[in-house]
Protein backbone atom coordinates (compact mmCIF):
# COMPACT_ATOMS: atom_id res chain seq x y z
CA UNK A 1 0.00 0.00 0.00
CA UNK A 2 3.02 2.49 0.99
CA UNK A 3 4.48 1.06 -1.69
CA UNK A 4 2.13 2.33 -4.12
CA UNK A 5 1.81 5.62 -2.69
CA UNK A 6 5.44 5.98 -3.23
CA UNK A 7 5.31 5.17 -7.26
CA UNK A 8 2.35 7.41 -7.79
CA UNK A 9 3.82 10.00 -5.80
CA UNK A 10 6.95 9.49 -8.47
CA UNK A 11 4.79 9.79 -11.19
CA UNK A 12 3.10 12.89 -10.30
CA UNK A 13 6.57 14.30 -9.56
CA UNK A 14 7.63 13.09 -12.90
CA UNK A 15 4.81 14.62 -14.68
CA UNK A 16 5.44 18.25 -12.71
CA UNK A 17 8.30 18.49 -13.50
CA UNK A 18 8.21 17.83 -17.10
CA UNK A 19 5.17 20.53 -17.10
CA UNK A 20 7.59 22.67 -15.29
CA UNK A 21 10.59 22.30 -17.94
CA UNK A 22 8.27 23.32 -20.43
CA UNK A 23 7.30 26.13 -18.82
CA UNK A 24 10.84 27.09 -18.13
CA UNK A 25 12.53 25.61 -21.18
CA UNK A 26 12.11 29.33 -23.03
CA UNK A 27 13.34 31.55 -20.93
CA UNK A 28 16.57 29.07 -20.03
CA UNK A 29 16.87 28.92 -24.04
CA UNK A 30 16.82 32.72 -24.40
CA UNK A 31 19.72 33.31 -21.36
CA UNK A 32 22.03 30.77 -23.20
CA UNK A 33 21.07 32.39 -26.92
CA UNK A 34 22.03 35.84 -25.40
CA UNK A 35 25.47 34.11 -24.00
CA UNK A 36 26.42 32.70 -27.07
CA UNK A 37 28.98 34.71 -29.40
CA UNK A 38 27.51 35.51 -32.69
CA UNK A 39 28.86 32.60 -34.66
CA UNK A 40 27.40 29.85 -32.24
CA UNK A 41 23.93 31.95 -32.35
CA UNK A 42 21.88 28.95 -34.24
CA UNK A 43 24.36 25.83 -31.94
CA UNK A 44 22.01 24.07 -29.75
CA UNK A 45 24.27 23.13 -27.24
CA UNK A 46 22.09 23.21 -24.53
CA UNK A 47 24.26 22.90 -21.11
CA UNK A 48 26.45 25.96 -22.64
CA UNK A 49 29.31 23.84 -24.46
CA UNK A 50 30.06 26.88 -26.04
CA UNK A 51 32.17 30.09 -24.96
CA UNK A 52 30.07 32.27 -22.78
CA UNK A 53 30.27 35.69 -24.13
CA UNK A 54 28.92 39.19 -23.54
CA UNK A 55 29.38 40.25 -26.47
CA UNK A 56 25.57 40.78 -27.31
CA UNK A 57 25.23 42.55 -23.70
CA UNK A 58 28.04 44.72 -25.12
CA UNK A 59 27.02 45.37 -28.13
CA UNK A 60 23.19 46.11 -26.83
CA UNK A 61 23.88 48.04 -23.90
CA UNK A 62 27.26 50.50 -25.56
CA UNK A 63 26.56 50.70 -29.34
CA UNK A 64 23.07 50.52 -29.52
CA UNK A 65 20.60 53.11 -28.26
CA UNK A 66 18.80 49.98 -25.90
CA UNK A 67 19.48 52.08 -22.59
CA UNK A 68 17.68 54.91 -23.98
CA UNK A 69 14.81 52.98 -24.97
CA UNK A 70 14.64 50.78 -21.33
CA UNK A 71 15.23 54.69 -19.80
CA UNK A 72 12.03 55.68 -21.14
CA UNK A 73 10.00 52.22 -20.45
CA UNK A 74 11.18 53.02 -16.77
CA UNK A 75 9.63 56.59 -17.16
CA UNK A 76 6.39 55.75 -18.83
CA UNK A 77 5.63 53.31 -16.18
CA UNK A 78 7.00 54.73 -13.41
CA UNK A 79 4.45 58.08 -14.20
CA UNK A 80 1.39 55.62 -15.18
CA UNK A 81 1.64 54.24 -11.66
CA UNK A 82 1.65 57.47 -10.37
CA UNK A 83 -1.28 59.06 -11.93
CA UNK A 84 -3.14 55.72 -11.82
CA UNK A 85 -2.78 54.66 -8.11
CA UNK A 86 -4.08 57.97 -6.41
CA UNK A 87 -7.47 57.86 -8.88
CA UNK A 88 -8.09 53.80 -8.79
CA UNK A 89 -7.71 53.83 -5.46
CA UNK A 90 -9.99 56.56 -4.84
CA UNK A 91 -12.43 54.62 -6.94
CA UNK A 92 -11.84 50.96 -5.38
CA UNK A 93 -12.64 52.35 -2.05
CA UNK A 94 -15.85 54.14 -2.72
CA UNK A 95 -16.55 50.59 -4.01
CA UNK A 96 -15.50 48.24 -1.29
CA UNK A 97 -17.47 50.99 1.09
CA UNK A 98 -20.98 52.53 -0.92
CA UNK A 99 -24.06 50.66 -1.31
CA UNK A 100 -25.00 51.50 -4.95
CA UNK A 101 -27.73 50.34 -7.29
CA UNK A 102 -25.86 51.69 -10.17
CA UNK A 103 -23.00 49.52 -9.20
CA UNK A 104 -23.54 46.81 -12.09
CA UNK A 105 -23.14 49.09 -14.48
CA UNK A 106 -19.96 49.96 -13.28
CA UNK A 107 -18.70 46.99 -13.30
CA UNK A 108 -19.68 46.04 -16.43
CA UNK A 109 -17.86 49.23 -18.06
CA UNK A 110 -14.96 47.83 -15.61
CA UNK A 111 -15.20 44.52 -17.49
CA UNK A 112 -15.67 46.11 -20.83
CA UNK A 113 -12.53 48.09 -20.86
CA UNK A 114 -10.97 45.21 -19.30
CA UNK A 115 -11.86 42.74 -21.98
CA UNK A 116 -11.25 45.10 -25.26
CA UNK A 117 -8.29 44.66 -27.35
CA UNK A 118 -6.29 47.56 -27.53
CA UNK A 119 -7.17 47.76 -31.35
CA UNK A 120 -10.61 48.66 -30.69
CA UNK A 121 -10.20 51.94 -29.35
CA UNK A 122 -7.25 51.95 -31.59
CA UNK A 123 -8.14 54.43 -33.95
CA UNK A 124 -9.85 57.15 -32.50
CA UNK A 125 -7.27 57.13 -29.81
CA UNK A 126 -4.80 57.21 -32.69
CA UNK A 127 -6.46 60.59 -33.78
CA UNK A 128 -6.93 62.02 -30.92
CA UNK A 129 -3.44 62.26 -30.41
CA UNK A 130 -1.93 63.33 -34.06
CA UNK A 131 -4.80 66.24 -33.19
CA UNK A 132 -3.18 67.50 -29.99
CA UNK A 133 0.26 66.51 -31.04
CA UNK A 134 1.45 63.73 -28.50
CA UNK A 135 2.57 61.44 -31.35
CA UNK A 136 6.09 60.20 -29.84
CA UNK A 137 5.51 62.10 -26.37
CA UNK A 138 5.50 60.13 -23.53
CA UNK A 139 2.99 62.18 -22.12
CA UNK A 140 0.83 60.60 -24.42
CA UNK A 141 1.40 56.78 -23.97
CA UNK A 142 0.73 57.57 -20.43
CA UNK A 143 -2.48 58.80 -20.47
CA UNK A 144 -2.99 56.01 -22.79
CA UNK A 145 -1.54 53.71 -20.05
CA UNK A 146 -3.76 55.23 -17.42
CA UNK A 147 -6.71 54.71 -18.58
CA UNK A 148 -6.09 50.73 -19.71
CA UNK A 149 -4.89 50.41 -16.17
CA UNK A 150 -7.30 51.90 -14.31
CA UNK A 151 -9.92 49.02 -14.30
CA UNK A 152 -7.29 46.92 -13.47
CA UNK A 153 -6.22 49.18 -10.79
CA UNK A 154 -10.20 49.71 -9.44
CA UNK A 155 -10.98 45.89 -9.20
CA UNK A 156 -7.93 45.34 -7.34
CA UNK A 157 -7.56 48.30 -4.92
CA UNK A 158 -11.62 47.24 -4.11
CA UNK A 159 -10.64 43.68 -3.23
CA UNK A 160 -8.12 45.07 -0.85
CA UNK A 161 -10.08 47.59 0.53
CA UNK A 162 -12.37 45.32 1.47
CA UNK A 163 -9.92 43.51 3.85
CA UNK A 164 -9.85 46.82 6.08
CA UNK A 165 -12.38 46.81 8.84
CA UNK A 166 -14.64 49.97 8.73
CA UNK A 167 -15.14 49.90 11.98
CA UNK A 168 -11.26 51.15 12.17
CA UNK A 169 -12.29 54.07 10.30
CA UNK A 170 -16.00 54.72 11.53
CA UNK A 171 -14.01 55.11 14.79
CA UNK A 172 -11.35 57.41 13.64
CA UNK A 173 -14.32 59.51 12.58
CA UNK A 174 -16.01 59.21 15.62
CA UNK A 175 -12.90 60.91 17.29
CA UNK A 176 -13.22 64.08 14.51
CA UNK A 177 -11.58 62.82 11.42
CA UNK A 178 -12.96 63.57 8.08
CA UNK A 179 -14.06 61.04 5.81
CA UNK A 180 -11.09 61.72 3.46
CA UNK A 181 -8.74 61.70 6.44
CA UNK A 182 -10.23 58.31 7.36
CA UNK A 183 -9.26 56.84 4.19
CA UNK A 184 -5.42 58.50 4.07
CA UNK A 185 -4.73 57.80 7.02
CA UNK A 186 -6.18 55.04 8.32
CA UNK A 187 -7.64 52.36 5.11
CA UNK A 188 -4.44 53.15 3.08
CA UNK A 189 -1.63 52.21 5.46
CA UNK A 190 -3.74 49.12 6.43
CA UNK A 191 -4.35 48.30 2.42
CA UNK A 192 -1.06 49.19 1.92
CA UNK A 193 0.79 45.85 1.40
CA UNK A 194 -2.11 45.56 -1.62
CA UNK A 195 -1.96 48.70 -2.90
CA UNK A 196 1.86 48.37 -3.48
CA UNK A 197 1.18 45.35 -5.41
CA UNK A 198 -1.07 46.40 -7.42
CA UNK A 199 0.94 49.27 -8.44
CA UNK A 200 3.76 46.44 -9.12
CA UNK A 201 1.50 45.11 -11.54
CA UNK A 202 0.50 48.43 -12.82
CA UNK A 203 4.10 49.17 -13.76
CA UNK A 204 4.60 45.56 -15.35
CA UNK A 205 1.44 45.64 -17.15
CA UNK A 206 3.24 49.38 -18.76
CA UNK A 207 6.31 48.08 -19.02
CA UNK A 208 5.29 45.06 -21.22
CA UNK A 209 2.70 46.92 -23.62
CA UNK A 210 3.60 46.95 -26.86
CA UNK A 211 0.40 47.91 -29.09
CA UNK A 212 0.01 51.42 -27.85
CA UNK A 213 3.81 52.02 -27.91
CA UNK A 214 4.25 50.48 -31.80
CA UNK A 215 1.27 53.34 -33.00
CA UNK A 216 2.05 56.27 -30.83
CA UNK A 217 5.77 56.35 -30.61
CA UNK A 218 8.74 56.87 -33.39
CA UNK A 219 11.84 57.48 -32.08
CA UNK A 220 12.22 59.91 -28.70
CA UNK A 221 9.66 58.26 -26.26
CA UNK A 222 9.88 54.79 -27.96
CA UNK A 223 9.99 51.75 -25.24
CA UNK A 224 11.90 49.18 -25.12
CA UNK A 225 9.01 46.67 -25.99
CA UNK A 226 9.40 48.32 -29.49
CA UNK A 227 12.78 48.94 -29.84
CA UNK A 228 13.34 44.72 -29.80
CA UNK A 229 11.56 44.50 -33.11
CA UNK A 230 14.27 46.47 -34.68
CA UNK A 231 16.80 43.80 -34.23
CA UNK A 232 14.85 42.41 -37.20
CA UNK A 233 17.10 44.04 -40.14
CA UNK A 234 16.48 44.29 -43.31
CA UNK A 235 18.97 41.92 -44.57
CA UNK A 236 19.55 39.56 -41.28
CA UNK A 237 18.24 39.18 -37.79
CA UNK A 238 20.40 39.86 -34.81
CA UNK A 239 19.15 36.89 -32.39
CA UNK A 240 22.18 37.28 -30.14
CA UNK A 241 21.44 40.70 -29.64
CA UNK A 242 17.90 40.40 -29.52
CA UNK A 243 18.14 37.58 -27.16
CA UNK A 244 20.48 39.77 -24.84
CA UNK A 245 18.04 42.68 -24.90
CA UNK A 246 15.23 40.49 -24.46
CA UNK A 247 16.83 38.97 -21.20
CA UNK A 248 17.20 42.45 -20.06
CA UNK A 249 13.39 43.43 -20.94
CA UNK A 250 12.21 40.28 -19.17
CA UNK A 251 14.52 40.54 -15.76
CA UNK A 252 12.72 43.12 -14.75
CA UNK A 253 8.78 42.00 -14.26
CA UNK A 254 10.66 38.34 -12.55
CA UNK A 255 12.73 40.22 -10.16
CA UNK A 256 8.93 41.96 -8.81
CA UNK A 257 7.29 38.58 -9.32
CA UNK A 258 10.24 36.83 -6.98
CA UNK A 259 9.79 39.62 -4.28
CA UNK A 260 5.51 40.49 -4.24
CA UNK A 261 4.72 36.70 -5.52
CA UNK A 262 1.69 36.09 -3.26
CA UNK A 263 0.24 39.66 -4.14
CA UNK A 264 1.27 39.30 -7.86
CA UNK A 265 -0.42 36.12 -8.13
CA UNK A 266 -3.74 37.99 -6.13
CA UNK A 267 -3.25 40.53 -8.88
CA UNK A 268 -2.81 38.14 -12.22
CA UNK A 269 -5.89 36.39 -11.20
CA UNK A 270 -7.91 39.32 -10.82
CA UNK A 271 -8.56 39.02 -6.80
CA UNK A 272 -9.64 35.10 -7.41
CA UNK A 273 -6.52 33.66 -5.25
CA UNK A 274 -6.48 35.53 -2.10
CA UNK A 275 -3.88 34.53 0.28
CA UNK B 1 -26.92 60.23 2.72
CA UNK B 2 -23.47 63.05 2.97
CA UNK B 3 -21.41 59.07 3.03
CA UNK B 4 -23.21 58.73 -0.56
CA UNK B 5 -22.18 62.33 -1.95
CA UNK B 6 -18.07 62.00 -0.46
CA UNK B 7 -18.39 58.03 -2.25
CA UNK B 8 -19.30 59.69 -5.40
CA UNK B 9 -17.03 62.49 -5.19
CA UNK B 10 -13.86 59.78 -4.81
CA UNK B 11 -14.91 57.97 -8.32
CA UNK B 12 -15.37 61.18 -9.96
CA UNK B 13 -11.21 61.71 -11.53
CA UNK B 14 -11.57 57.74 -12.41
CA UNK B 15 -15.06 59.09 -14.04
CA UNK B 16 -13.77 61.23 -15.85
CA UNK B 17 -10.76 59.12 -16.86
CA UNK B 18 -13.35 56.72 -18.52
CA UNK B 19 -14.83 59.28 -20.37
CA UNK B 20 -12.20 61.36 -21.93
CA UNK B 21 -10.21 58.06 -22.89
CA UNK B 22 -13.06 55.48 -23.02
CA UNK B 23 -16.28 57.24 -23.99
CA UNK B 24 -14.86 60.18 -26.05
CA UNK B 25 -12.71 57.62 -28.41
CA UNK B 26 -15.26 55.37 -28.72
CA UNK B 27 -18.33 58.03 -30.08
CA UNK B 28 -15.21 59.26 -32.52
CA UNK B 29 -14.96 56.01 -33.56
CA UNK B 30 -18.78 55.57 -34.50
CA UNK B 31 -18.38 59.33 -36.31
CA UNK B 32 -15.15 58.23 -38.47
CA UNK B 33 -16.62 55.29 -39.29
CA UNK B 34 -19.24 56.61 -41.05
CA UNK B 35 -16.64 58.58 -43.00
CA UNK B 36 -14.22 57.69 -45.72
CA UNK B 37 -10.90 58.83 -44.71
CA UNK B 38 -6.92 57.38 -45.87
CA UNK B 39 -4.64 59.53 -43.90
CA UNK B 40 -2.23 58.74 -46.69
CA UNK B 41 -4.28 60.57 -49.36
CA UNK B 42 -4.96 64.21 -49.12
CA UNK B 43 -8.86 64.31 -50.34
CA UNK B 44 -11.25 65.09 -47.08
CA UNK B 45 -12.73 62.92 -44.92
CA UNK B 46 -16.19 62.72 -46.43
CA UNK B 47 -19.52 61.26 -44.95
CA UNK B 48 -20.25 58.22 -46.46
CA UNK B 49 -23.60 56.29 -44.77
CA UNK B 50 -23.07 52.60 -43.79
CA UNK B 51 -20.47 51.98 -46.64
CA UNK B 52 -17.79 50.80 -44.25
CA UNK B 53 -20.45 48.65 -42.43
CA UNK B 54 -21.64 46.83 -45.57
CA UNK B 55 -17.89 46.90 -47.18
CA UNK B 56 -17.18 45.26 -43.21
CA UNK B 57 -20.23 42.39 -43.81
CA UNK B 58 -19.47 41.50 -47.37
CA UNK B 59 -15.57 41.13 -47.46
CA UNK B 60 -15.12 37.28 -46.93
CA UNK B 61 -11.44 38.36 -45.32
CA UNK B 62 -13.52 40.10 -42.72
CA UNK B 63 -15.47 36.86 -41.56
CA UNK B 64 -12.42 34.28 -41.79
CA UNK B 65 -11.11 36.66 -39.38
CA UNK B 66 -13.61 36.86 -37.22
CA UNK B 67 -14.08 32.65 -37.44
CA UNK B 68 -10.49 32.12 -36.82
CA UNK B 69 -10.71 34.87 -33.93
CA UNK B 70 -13.51 32.12 -32.47
CA UNK B 71 -11.66 29.31 -33.32
CA UNK B 72 -8.70 30.54 -31.81
CA UNK B 73 -10.35 31.87 -28.94
CA UNK B 74 -12.42 28.45 -27.85
CA UNK B 75 -9.25 26.34 -27.98
CA UNK B 76 -7.03 28.29 -26.54
CA UNK B 77 -9.44 28.59 -23.65
CA UNK B 78 -10.58 25.14 -23.78
CA UNK B 79 -7.29 23.41 -23.69
CA UNK B 80 -5.12 26.14 -21.36
CA UNK B 81 -8.12 25.14 -18.97
CA UNK B 82 -8.22 21.39 -19.86
CA UNK B 83 -4.15 21.15 -19.11
CA UNK B 84 -4.25 23.84 -15.87
CA UNK B 85 -7.22 21.21 -14.17
CA UNK B 86 -4.88 18.77 -14.55
CA UNK B 87 -1.87 20.29 -13.79
CA UNK B 88 -3.49 21.67 -10.35
CA UNK B 89 -5.23 18.38 -9.48
CA UNK B 90 -1.77 16.77 -9.42
CA UNK B 91 -0.39 19.58 -7.62
CA UNK B 92 -3.06 18.83 -5.31
CA UNK B 93 -1.36 15.52 -4.49
CA UNK B 94 2.14 16.73 -3.56
CA UNK B 95 2.71 18.21 -0.23
CA UNK B 96 6.52 19.58 -0.92
CA UNK B 97 7.65 22.30 -3.00
CA UNK B 98 3.70 23.34 -3.86
CA UNK B 99 5.36 26.43 -3.67
CA UNK B 100 8.01 26.34 -5.84
CA UNK B 101 6.04 25.52 -8.48
CA UNK B 102 3.71 28.54 -8.43
CA UNK B 103 6.95 30.44 -8.57
CA UNK B 104 7.47 28.69 -11.81
CA UNK B 105 3.89 28.66 -13.05
CA UNK B 106 3.93 32.60 -12.59
CA UNK B 107 7.45 33.29 -14.73
CA UNK B 108 5.47 33.01 -18.42
CA UNK B 109 2.59 35.52 -17.39
CA UNK B 110 4.79 38.06 -16.53
CA UNK B 111 7.24 38.34 -19.29
CA UNK B 112 5.83 41.32 -21.67
CA UNK B 113 4.33 39.05 -24.73
CA UNK B 114 6.51 40.38 -27.12
CA UNK B 115 9.88 39.09 -25.66
CA UNK B 116 7.64 35.64 -25.49
CA UNK B 117 6.55 36.06 -29.13
CA UNK B 118 10.12 36.73 -30.95
CA UNK B 119 11.79 33.96 -28.48
CA UNK B 120 9.21 31.17 -29.81
CA UNK B 121 9.64 32.89 -33.02
CA UNK B 122 13.94 32.05 -32.85
CA UNK B 123 12.71 28.22 -31.82
CA UNK B 124 10.39 27.97 -34.34
CA UNK B 125 12.97 28.62 -36.86
CA UNK B 126 12.70 26.25 -39.73
CA UNK B 127 16.34 25.04 -40.38
CA UNK B 128 17.86 26.16 -37.14
CA UNK B 129 15.08 26.43 -34.11
CA UNK B 130 15.41 24.23 -31.15
CA UNK B 131 12.45 23.24 -31.76
CA UNK B 132 12.41 21.05 -34.91
CA UNK B 133 16.22 20.56 -33.20
CA UNK B 134 14.11 18.06 -30.90
CA UNK B 135 11.70 16.98 -33.56
CA UNK B 136 14.74 15.80 -35.79
CA UNK B 137 16.02 13.67 -32.28
CA UNK B 138 12.67 11.65 -32.51
CA UNK B 139 12.84 11.04 -36.05
CA UNK B 140 9.95 13.76 -36.75
CA UNK B 141 11.46 15.41 -40.32
CA UNK B 142 11.36 19.57 -39.93
CA UNK B 143 8.38 21.10 -39.42
CA UNK B 144 7.72 25.16 -40.90
CA UNK B 145 5.91 26.37 -38.06
CA UNK B 146 5.48 29.91 -38.91
CA UNK B 147 5.27 29.47 -42.82
CA UNK B 148 3.10 26.59 -43.62
CA UNK B 149 -0.20 27.90 -44.26
CA UNK B 150 -2.36 25.04 -42.68
CA UNK B 151 -0.31 25.16 -39.40
CA UNK B 152 0.85 28.72 -38.63
CA UNK B 153 -2.35 29.77 -37.06
CA UNK B 154 -2.00 27.26 -34.35
CA UNK B 155 1.81 27.75 -33.84
CA UNK B 156 0.54 30.86 -32.50
CA UNK B 157 -2.24 29.39 -30.73
CA UNK B 158 0.64 26.74 -28.92
CA UNK B 159 2.28 30.09 -27.71
CA UNK B 160 -0.95 31.54 -26.42
CA UNK B 161 -1.78 28.41 -24.38
CA UNK B 162 1.77 27.98 -22.88
CA UNK B 163 1.51 31.78 -21.82
CA UNK B 164 -2.21 31.55 -20.20
CA UNK B 165 -2.25 27.62 -18.68
CA UNK B 166 -0.28 29.16 -15.39
CA UNK B 167 -3.19 31.22 -14.83
CA UNK B 168 -5.17 28.35 -14.59
CA UNK B 169 -3.59 26.45 -12.91
CA UNK B 170 -2.79 29.31 -10.01
CA UNK B 171 -6.81 29.96 -10.18
CA UNK B 172 -7.77 26.15 -10.11
CA UNK B 173 -5.14 24.74 -7.18
CA UNK B 174 -6.88 27.03 -5.04
CA UNK B 175 -10.25 26.74 -5.73
CA UNK B 176 -8.86 22.95 -4.40
CA UNK B 177 -6.91 23.99 -1.87
CA UNK B 178 -10.02 26.24 -0.01
CA UNK B 179 -12.13 22.98 0.09
CA UNK B 180 -11.86 21.04 3.42
CA UNK B 181 -10.05 17.69 3.60
CA UNK B 182 -12.85 15.88 5.24
CA UNK B 183 -14.72 15.78 2.05
CA UNK B 184 -11.67 13.35 0.62
CA UNK B 185 -11.15 11.57 3.67
CA UNK B 186 -15.16 10.71 3.52
CA UNK B 187 -15.08 9.65 0.06
CA UNK B 188 -11.78 7.37 0.90
CA UNK B 189 -13.27 5.76 3.91
CA UNK B 190 -16.19 5.38 1.61
CA UNK B 191 -14.25 3.17 -0.61
CA UNK B 192 -14.47 5.87 -3.61
CA UNK B 193 -11.97 5.63 -6.45
CA UNK B 194 -9.55 8.66 -6.78
CA UNK B 195 -11.61 8.98 -10.77
CA UNK B 196 -14.61 8.93 -8.51
CA UNK B 197 -13.43 11.41 -6.11
CA UNK B 198 -12.19 13.86 -9.03
CA UNK B 199 -15.75 13.63 -10.55
CA UNK B 200 -18.49 13.93 -8.09
CA UNK B 201 -16.72 15.89 -4.83
CA UNK B 202 -13.83 17.59 -6.95
CA UNK B 203 -15.33 18.68 -10.03
CA UNK B 204 -18.31 20.31 -8.72
CA UNK B 205 -16.72 22.31 -5.81
CA UNK B 206 -14.40 23.85 -8.74
CA UNK B 207 -17.67 25.42 -10.37
CA UNK B 208 -17.12 28.96 -9.08
CA UNK B 209 -13.10 28.62 -9.80
CA UNK B 210 -13.21 27.24 -13.80
CA UNK B 211 -15.86 30.04 -14.13
CA UNK B 212 -13.28 32.78 -13.18
CA UNK B 213 -10.58 31.11 -14.93
CA UNK B 214 -13.27 31.20 -18.02
CA UNK B 215 -14.05 34.67 -17.72
CA UNK B 216 -10.25 35.80 -17.59
CA UNK B 217 -9.10 33.76 -20.58
CA UNK B 218 -11.65 34.37 -22.57
CA UNK B 219 -10.83 37.86 -22.08
CA UNK B 220 -6.91 37.50 -22.33
CA UNK B 221 -7.39 35.60 -25.61
CA UNK B 222 -9.87 37.96 -27.72
CA UNK B 223 -6.71 40.43 -26.77
CA UNK B 224 -3.97 38.46 -28.57
CA UNK B 225 -1.92 40.83 -30.48
CA UNK B 226 1.64 40.34 -30.11
CA UNK B 227 1.87 36.53 -30.52
CA UNK B 228 0.66 36.67 -33.66
CA UNK B 229 1.88 40.13 -35.01
CA UNK B 230 5.03 39.52 -34.33
CA UNK B 231 5.73 35.58 -35.31
CA UNK B 232 3.40 35.61 -38.61
CA UNK B 233 1.87 38.99 -39.05
CA UNK B 234 -1.31 36.98 -39.94
CA UNK B 235 0.61 35.26 -42.59
CA UNK B 236 1.94 33.64 -44.35
CA UNK B 237 -1.05 35.08 -46.73
CA UNK B 238 -3.75 35.94 -44.16
CA UNK B 239 -3.66 32.13 -42.59
CA UNK B 240 -3.49 33.45 -39.06
CA UNK B 241 -4.93 36.96 -39.37
CA UNK B 242 -7.28 37.32 -36.39
CA UNK B 243 -9.90 40.09 -35.80
CA UNK B 244 -7.25 42.36 -34.22
CA UNK B 245 -4.73 41.65 -37.00
CA UNK B 246 -7.11 42.61 -39.54
CA UNK B 247 -7.86 46.07 -37.68
CA UNK B 248 -4.53 46.99 -36.96
CA UNK B 249 -3.40 46.36 -40.59
CA UNK B 250 -6.60 48.38 -42.09
CA UNK B 251 -6.02 51.28 -39.63
CA UNK B 252 -1.90 51.05 -39.51
CA UNK B 253 -0.72 49.68 -42.46
CA UNK B 254 -3.33 50.92 -44.96
CA UNK B 255 -4.00 53.87 -43.16
CA UNK B 256 -7.76 53.14 -44.14
CA UNK B 257 -9.01 55.20 -40.71
CA UNK B 258 -13.05 55.27 -41.55
CA UNK B 259 -13.00 51.63 -42.16
CA UNK B 260 -10.59 50.50 -39.15
CA UNK B 261 -12.89 52.45 -37.22
CA UNK B 262 -16.72 50.84 -38.27
CA UNK B 263 -14.11 47.26 -37.49
CA UNK B 264 -12.88 48.75 -34.09
CA UNK B 265 -16.68 49.32 -33.41
CA UNK B 266 -17.88 46.12 -34.52
CA UNK B 267 -15.18 44.21 -32.29
CA UNK B 268 -16.39 46.46 -29.23
CA UNK B 269 -20.01 45.74 -29.49
CA UNK B 270 -18.80 41.88 -29.75
CA UNK B 271 -17.20 42.09 -26.80
CA UNK B 272 -20.06 44.12 -24.45
CA UNK B 273 -22.21 41.26 -25.88
CA UNK B 274 -19.82 38.50 -24.30
CA UNK B 275 -19.27 40.50 -21.41
CA UNK B 276 -22.77 40.52 -20.88
CA UNK B 277 -23.30 37.30 -21.75
CA UNK B 278 -20.74 36.44 -18.83
CA UNK B 279 -22.42 38.25 -16.77
CA UNK B 280 -25.86 36.92 -16.99
CA UNK B 281 -24.88 33.64 -17.37
CA UNK B 282 -22.66 33.15 -14.49
CA UNK B 283 -23.98 35.72 -11.93
CA UNK B 284 -20.09 36.10 -11.22
CA UNK B 285 -21.00 39.82 -10.52
CA UNK B 286 -24.39 39.36 -8.95
CA UNK B 287 -22.91 37.88 -5.72
CA UNK B 288 -20.41 40.94 -6.14
CA UNK B 289 -22.99 43.48 -5.70
CA UNK B 290 -25.35 41.48 -3.01
CA UNK B 291 -22.60 40.95 -1.11
CA UNK B 292 -21.96 44.50 -0.21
Amino acid sequence: MKRKKNISQGIIHILLILFSVISLFPLYWLITTSLKPSLDVFSVDMLGFFRPSLENYETVLVKDQYPKYLLNSVITSLFTVAITMPIGSMAGYAFARLKMKKKDTWFFMILTTRMAPAVTFAVPIYLMMVGVGMIDHTAGLVIVYVFSNMALCIWLTRSFFEDVPKEIEEAAMVDGVSKFGAFIRFAVPIASGGLVATAILIFIFSWNEFFFASILTQNAAKTFTVHLTSFFGSKRILWGELAAASTLGASVPIVFALIMKQYIIRGLTMGAVKE
Amino acid sequence: MRDKMFMRFMTIPALLVFLLMGVYPTIQGLINSFTSYNMTETAEKKFIGVDNYIRMFTEMRFWQALGRTLIFVMLSVGLSYMIGLVIAVLLNKINAVRNVYRIIFLIPMIIAPTITALNFKFMYNYNMGIINFFLNLAGIPNVDFLGDPSIALFSTLAVDIWLGTPLAILILLAGIESQSEAYYEAAKIDGASEWQIFLEITFPILKKFSVIVIVLRTMDALKVYEVIQLMTAGGPGTSSETLNIYISKAGFSWFEMGYAAALGIFALYFIMFIARFIINKTGLFQSEVSRV
